[in-house]
C-alpha cells in the first residue's frame, strides 16, 4: 500500500478523526465559527450572572463547611466562560446556585436581573426551565427513551406543543450532527454523541445560559475538546451564555474567559 | 402539571427499569386477587348457567313450603276428654251391636276382644285415644276442627304477602294420610309380570330410588308445578284407557328402560347419551301398580303363610294339612286362589256367618285393581352430597326437583280409584304428608315472608311452640320448595358482599406488596428526579409520573390477575362443565339438551370493583415513597450518586 501525503485540512481531520463523520463536522463547524468571530473583538451583551459576596455554608453533621466564601462576579450574555479550580475549591457550588438548584447562604445572585434566591419552588422550577440548560458529567440521559424523546423531556415540563418540540429536537439533532441517530437508545451511542445529546437537550427551551459541570469528565481527550469546541459553536449559533466548570486547564482555554477558584474563593 | 401523554411516555420507562421485580410484584401482590377473579368468575358463571337452565325448569320460582307448628296441642287431641267420651259411647255402641248381631246370627261374640279406642295412659288413671277403626270419623273431624287455625292464618298470610299461587300436594304412597286405617288400599308394584312383596314396599324406607319408591313416593300435586317437569308431547290428559299420566323420578325411568345405573365413573358423554335415551324412551311407557284393599292384602298374606307352612312340613309325619288352603294367583293383582278346601258343611256355615257378621262392621270383600300410570315427565333424584369440591358444591347448586316422589297432577284426581272417598278431607287437613305452598312473586317477598312468619322456636326450651309461636305471629315452618331459587339469590348478595369485603382486605397486603417495588424504583431514580427537576420539572410533575406509573403498575396487576382467574376458571371449565351440563340437564329437565353449562362468567360490577381496587392499592402503593421523594434535595441525590 503506498501512502498519500496529506494536504487539505479535511484529509488531515479524516486521518485524526478515523473516518468519524460526526466528529469532523463537528470540528469543521467549531473551526469555521471561530475563523468567523476571534476571541478578542467579540461583543458580548448585559450581565446575565451577577452575584455579590455570594456564601455557601453546609453543615455536616456539627461541623460547618464553607464552600463558597463571598464570591462577586459577573457574567455576560454570549460569554464562554470556564470555572476551574482544584477539587472542593466550590466551583460546582457556584454552579448550582446560578443553576438556581441550591440557594446562599449570604450574598445575592442575579441571573438575567432576577433575584433567584427569593423565588418559590414552583417559579425555580420554570426558572430552571426556561433560563437554564444543565448539561452533566454523566450526561443522564433516559436510558429508555430513544434520542429524539430524551431531547424533547425538557419541552414536555415547559407544557410545549409536541409538534413543536419535534421540530425543534430535529433541529438540535442537526446541529450537534446526530440526525441520524434520532431513533437511537442511548446505550447505542458513543460517550461524546451522548454528551452532544445532552447539549442539544439543554438548548430545547432556547435558555439564556448553558451550566454545564464537569461535562468533559467521562470522555476521552478527542472527545472533550470536541465538546469544548461544540460550547463555542452553541454560544455563536444562539448567543447563549455557557459557564463549564472544569478542572482541565487545557480544556478551559478553549473558553473566552476562565475564572479560577479557590477555597470558595474567586482568585483571578 | 406535565401533559398527560408526556407523563404516561416518562411512566412506561419506569415500568421498564427492574423488569424482574415488576413480573414478581404482578405474581405476588396479584395472587390473592386471582383467586377473587377465580371465585368471582366461578360463582358468576355458575349462577347464570344455573338461571339460564332454571328457564326450562323450576328453578327460577320462588315457592315455599307452609307447614304449620305442630306441638303438645296436636298431640293433646288424643288426651282430649270430650273426644275420650264420644269414643267410649262409640265403643259401647259398637260392642252393643256386635252382641246384637252376634246373637242375630248365632255367633259368639267376646267384647273383651274388642280393640279399646280408650286405653290407660298412666298410673294416675288417666286416659287416652286409641287409633282404632271405629273412631277414624271421630279423628278426622277433630283433625280437621285442630287444623282450621292454620288455615285461617294461611289465609291472611296469602293476603298479606304478593303470593301469586297457592298449591297443595297430598300423599297418596303407603305411609297413608289419617294413620294406619284399615280402608286405605295398598300398593305393589308389578314388576315383569310379577308383584313385588307387599313386605318389600309397603313400609315407608328413606332413600329408595327406582321403581320400589313408587308406592311410598306417590303425590298428588298441582298442574302448574308440575308443568315444569313435563316431557315433550306429553299432556297432564288421562288416557283412553284409563292410565294416569305420572312424572317418575329419573332413577326409576332407567330402571323402567332395563338400563342399569351408570357407575360413577362414566364419562360426560356417556351420561349426556343416557339422559337423550331415557328422555326419549321413557316417555309414554307405563307402569303398574296393584292397588289391594286391606282384606285382599290379608288373604294374600294368610296364603303366603300358608304356603310356607306346607313348605315347611312337607315331609312332617303327622302333619295335618289346613281344611281351606289358599295359593297366590300366577297372575299379578288376583285374588288368591283356593288350593284345598275340605271344610265340612257345617264350617264352611259359621264362616259365611263370620264373614257376614264382619260385613256388617265394616270389613270390606277382597278387592284389587290394577292402577296403570303412564310416564309424561322426568323429575331428578335428589343430589347426593359428594364432598366439597368446587364441582361437587355447585352440583348441589342444582336442585330443581320435587323430593323424591312420584307425581300425579291434580288435574287426574278424579280418575284415581276412590280418591273422593278416600282423601275428601284431605284438603282440610294439615299434617305431615300434605303440603300448602305459596309460590311467591319475588326472591323479597320470598325472604320477607320467612323471616316475619317462620318459628324460630328452641325445641329444648320446654315450652310450647304451637302457643309461642302462634302469639308472637310467626305461625309457620317455612322451606323453600323445589328449587335453590331464593337461596341462589341470598348466596348472589352474600358473595358480593363478602367478595368486596375481601377484596379491600387483599388490596391492603397487595398495596404493602406494591410499596416495595414502587419504594424501589422511587429510590432508584433519584438522580432521574433530580436531573428532571434541574431541567425545570416541578414537584406536581414528578408526583405525576410516579402516580401514573403506580397507576400502571395497579392496571397490570389487574390484568394480570383478572387474565388469571379467568384462566383458571376455564382451565376448571374444561375439566367439568360436561359432568356438570348433565347434571344440570337432568336437575331442570332441559328440552334443550344442546344447552351447556358453564362456570365461566363475568359480573361487570364485580369486575370493575376488583379493577378498581387493585388500581386504588397500586396508587397507595405509591403515596408513601412518593412524599418522602419529593421532598428530598435533588443537589444532595446528584452528588449522592457520584
Amino acid at each position: 500500500m503506498v501512502s498519500k501525503k496529506l494536504t487539505t485540512p479535511e484529509e488531515v481531520l479524516l486521518e485524526k478523526y478515523a473516518g468519524n463523520i460526526d466528529e469532523i463536522m463537528s470540528v469543521l463547524t467549531a473551526l469555521q465559527k471561530k475563523q468567523k468571530t476571534p476571541k478578542s473583538k467579540r461583543n458580548y451583551g448585559d450581565n446575565v450572572v451577577v452575584t455579590q459576596n455570594l456564601s455557601k455554608i453546609y453543615k455536616v453533621g456539627k461541623q460547618k463547611i464553607k464552600a463558597l466564601d463571598e464570591v462577586s462576579l459577573e457574567i455576560k450574555q454570549g460569554e464562554y466562560v470556564a470555572i476551574t479550580g482544584a477539587s472542593g475549591s466550590g466551583k460546582s457550588t457556584l454552579l448550582q446556585l446560578i443553576g438556581a438548584l441550591d440557594k446562599p447562604t449570604e450574598g445575592t445572585i442575579e441571573v438575567v436581573a432576577k433575584d433567584i434566591s427569593k423565588l418559590s419552588d414552583r417559579a425555580l422550577s420554570k426558572f430552571r426551565n426556561q433560563t437554564i440548560g444543565f448539561v452533566f458529567q454523566f450526561f443522564y440521559l433516559q436510558p429508555f427513551l430513544n434520542l429524539k424523546t430524551n431531547l424533547e423531556v425538557p419541552g414536555m415540563f415547559a407544557r410545549t406543543k409536541r409538534k413543536e418540540r419535534q421540530k425543534t429536537a430535529e433541529s438540535l439533532a442537526s446541529s450537534v450532527s446526530l440526525s441520524d441517530r434520532l431513533t437511537h437508545l442511548p446505550n447505542e451511542l458513543s460517550g461524546g454523541q451522548m454528551q452532544r445529546a445532552a447539549i442539544a437537550r439543554a438548548l430545547m427551551n432556547k435558555p439564556n445560559i448553558i451550566l454545564a459541570d464537569e461535562p468533559t469528565g467521562n470522555l476521552d481527550r478527542k472527545n472533550a475538546f470536541a465538546i469544548m469546541d461544540l460550547f463555542d459553536t452553541v454560544r455563536d449559533t444562539f448567543n447563549t451564555t455557557v459557564i463549564v466548570v472544569t478542572h482541565d486547564a487545557e480544556l478551559a482555554s478553549r473558553a473566552d474567559r476562565e475564572i479560577k477558584m479557590q477555597d470558595g474563593r474567586v482568585i483571578s | 402539571m406535565i401533559r398527560l401523554s408526556d407523563a404516561f411516555t416518562l411512566s412506561v420507562t419506569k415500568l421498564k427499569t427492574r423488569r424482574v421485580r415488576l413480573v414478581v410484584t404482578t405474581v405476588v401482590s396479584g395472587l390473592f386477587f386471582v383467586v377473587l377473579a377465580f371465585a368471582s368468575s366461578v360463582f358468576n358463571g355458575t349462577i347464570k348457567s344455573v338461571e339460564e337452565f332454571s328457564a326450562d325448569g323450576f328453578g327460577s320460582r320462588y315457592i315455599t313450603r307452609v307447614d304449620g307448628i305442630s306441638g303438645p296441642d296436636d298431640y293433646s287431641m288424643y288426651e282430649n276428654k270430650d273426644l275420650i267420651a264420644q269414643a267410649k259411647v262409640i265403643d259401647a255402641d259398637l260392642i252393643a251391636r256386635k252382641k246384637a248381631a252376634a246373637k242375630e246370627l248365632g255367633l259368639t261374640y267376646e267384647p273383651t276382644l274388642e280393640q279399646a279406642s280408650v286405653v290407660p295412659t298412666g298410673p294416675n288413671g288417666t286416659e287416652g285415644l286409641n287409633d282404632t277403626p271405629q273412631i277414624q270419623e271421630l279423628l278426622r273431624g277433630a283433625k280437621i276442627e285442630q287444623s282450621k287455625g292454620f288455615f285461617a292464618s294461611l289465609d291472611k298470610a296469602q293476603k298479606e304477602y304478593d303470593v301469586i299461587a297457592r298449591y297443595q300436594s297430598i300423599s297418596l304412597g303407603n305411609t297413608g294420610m289419617y294413620g294406619p286405617v284399615t280402608n286405605l288400599p295398598t300398593m305393589v308394584v308389578i314388576k315383569d309380570n310379577k308383584e313385588k312383596t307387599a313386605s318389600d314396599s309397603n313400609q315407608y324406607q328413606y332413600g329408595l330410588t327406582g321403581i320400589a319408591s313408587l308406592p311410598v313416593g306417590l303425590t298428588l300435586m298441582n298442574d302448574p308445578v308440575l308443568d315444569a317437569f313435563l316431557l315433550p308431547e306429553q299432556s297432564f290428559v288421562v288416557g283412553d284407557n284409563g292410565s294416569l299420566p305420572i312424572i317418575a323420578p329419573y332413577t326409576a325411568a332407567e330402571e323402567i328402560l332395563g338400563l342399569g345405573k351408570l357407575p360413577s365413573s362414566a364419562s360426560s358423554k356417556v351420561r349426556l347419551d343416557r339422559l337423550k335415551e331415557v328422555r326419549s324412551q321413557v316417555s309414554g311407557k307405563t307402569v303398574e301398580v296393584c292397588l289391594r284393599n286391606q282384606a285382599s292384602l290379608e288373604r294374600q298374606q294368610l296364603a303366603e303363610q300358608q304356603q310356607l307352612e306346607l313348605e315347611t312340613n312337607k315331609n312332617k309325619k303327622g302333619y295335618i294339612r289346613p281344611e281351606l288352603i289358599y295359593e297366590k294367583s300366577a297372575k299379578p293383582c288376583q285374588d288368591v286362589v283356593v288350593q284345598r278346601d275340605v271344610r265340612s258343611a257345617y264350617t264352611k256355615k259359621e264362616t259365611a256367618k263370620q264373614e257376614e257378621f264382619d260385613r256388617r262392621f265394616g270389613k270390606q270383600d277382597a278387592s284389587q285393581r290394577i292402577v296403570t300410570f303412564k310416564i309424561v315427565g322426568v323429575v331428578s333424584d335428589p343430589p347426593n352430597f359428594g364432598g366439597f369440591s368446587v364441582k361437587s358444591l355447585i352440583s348441589s347448586l342444582l336442585t330443581s326437583n320435587l323430593g323424591s316422589g312420584w307425581f300425579v297432577p291434580f288435574s287426574a284426581k278424579d280418575s284415581l280409584p276412590e280418591y273422593s272417598s278416600l282423601y275428601a278431607d284431605a284438603d282440610k287437613i294439615t299434617n305431615f304428608n300434605n303440603g300448602v305452598y305459596f309460590e311467591l312473586a319475588s326472591p323479597e317477598e320470598a325472604k320477607r315472608f320467612a323471616k316475619e312468619k317462620t318459628c324460630n322456636f328452641d325445641f329444648f326450651s320446654g315450652e310450647d311452640p304451637s302457643k309461642l309461636c302462634i302469639e308472637k305471629g310467626t305461625p309457620f315452618y317455612l322451606t323453600s320448595f323445589g328449587s335453590n331459587s331464593v337461596a341462589l339469590n341470598d348466596a348472589k348478595t352474600g358473595f358480593q358482599n363478602f367478595y368486596f369485603k375481601a377484596a379491600l382486605v387483599i388490596a391492603l397486603i397487595s398495596a404493602i406488596i406494591m410499596m416495595g417495588t414502587v419504594g424501589k424504583v422511587i429510590a432508584d431514580s433519584r438522580r432521574e428526579t433530580a436531573v428532571f427537576r434541574a431541567i425545570g420539572a416541578k414537584r406536581i410533575d414528578i408526583a405525576q409520573i410516579y402516580i401514573l406509573y403506580s397507576l400502571m403498575l395497579g392496571v397490570i396487576v389487574a390484568v394480570f390477575s383478572v387474565g388469571a382467574g379467568y384462566f383458571l376458571a376455564s382451565i376448571l371449565n374444561a375439566r367439568s362443565a360436561d359432568g356438570l351440563t348433565i347434571d344440570a340437564l337432568i336437575a331442570y329437565n332441559s328440552s334443550n339438551l344442546d344447552r351447556t353449562f358453564s362456570i365461566v362468567g363475568f359480573n361487570s360490577k364485580e369486575l370493575l370493583g376488583l379493577v378498581g381496587i387493585i388500581i386504588l392499592a397500586g396508587l397507595v402503593s405509591a403515596v408513601g415513597p412518593l412524599i418522602s421523594n419529593l421532598k428530598r434535595n435533588p443537589i444532595r441525590d446528584m452528588r449522592d450518586e457520584r
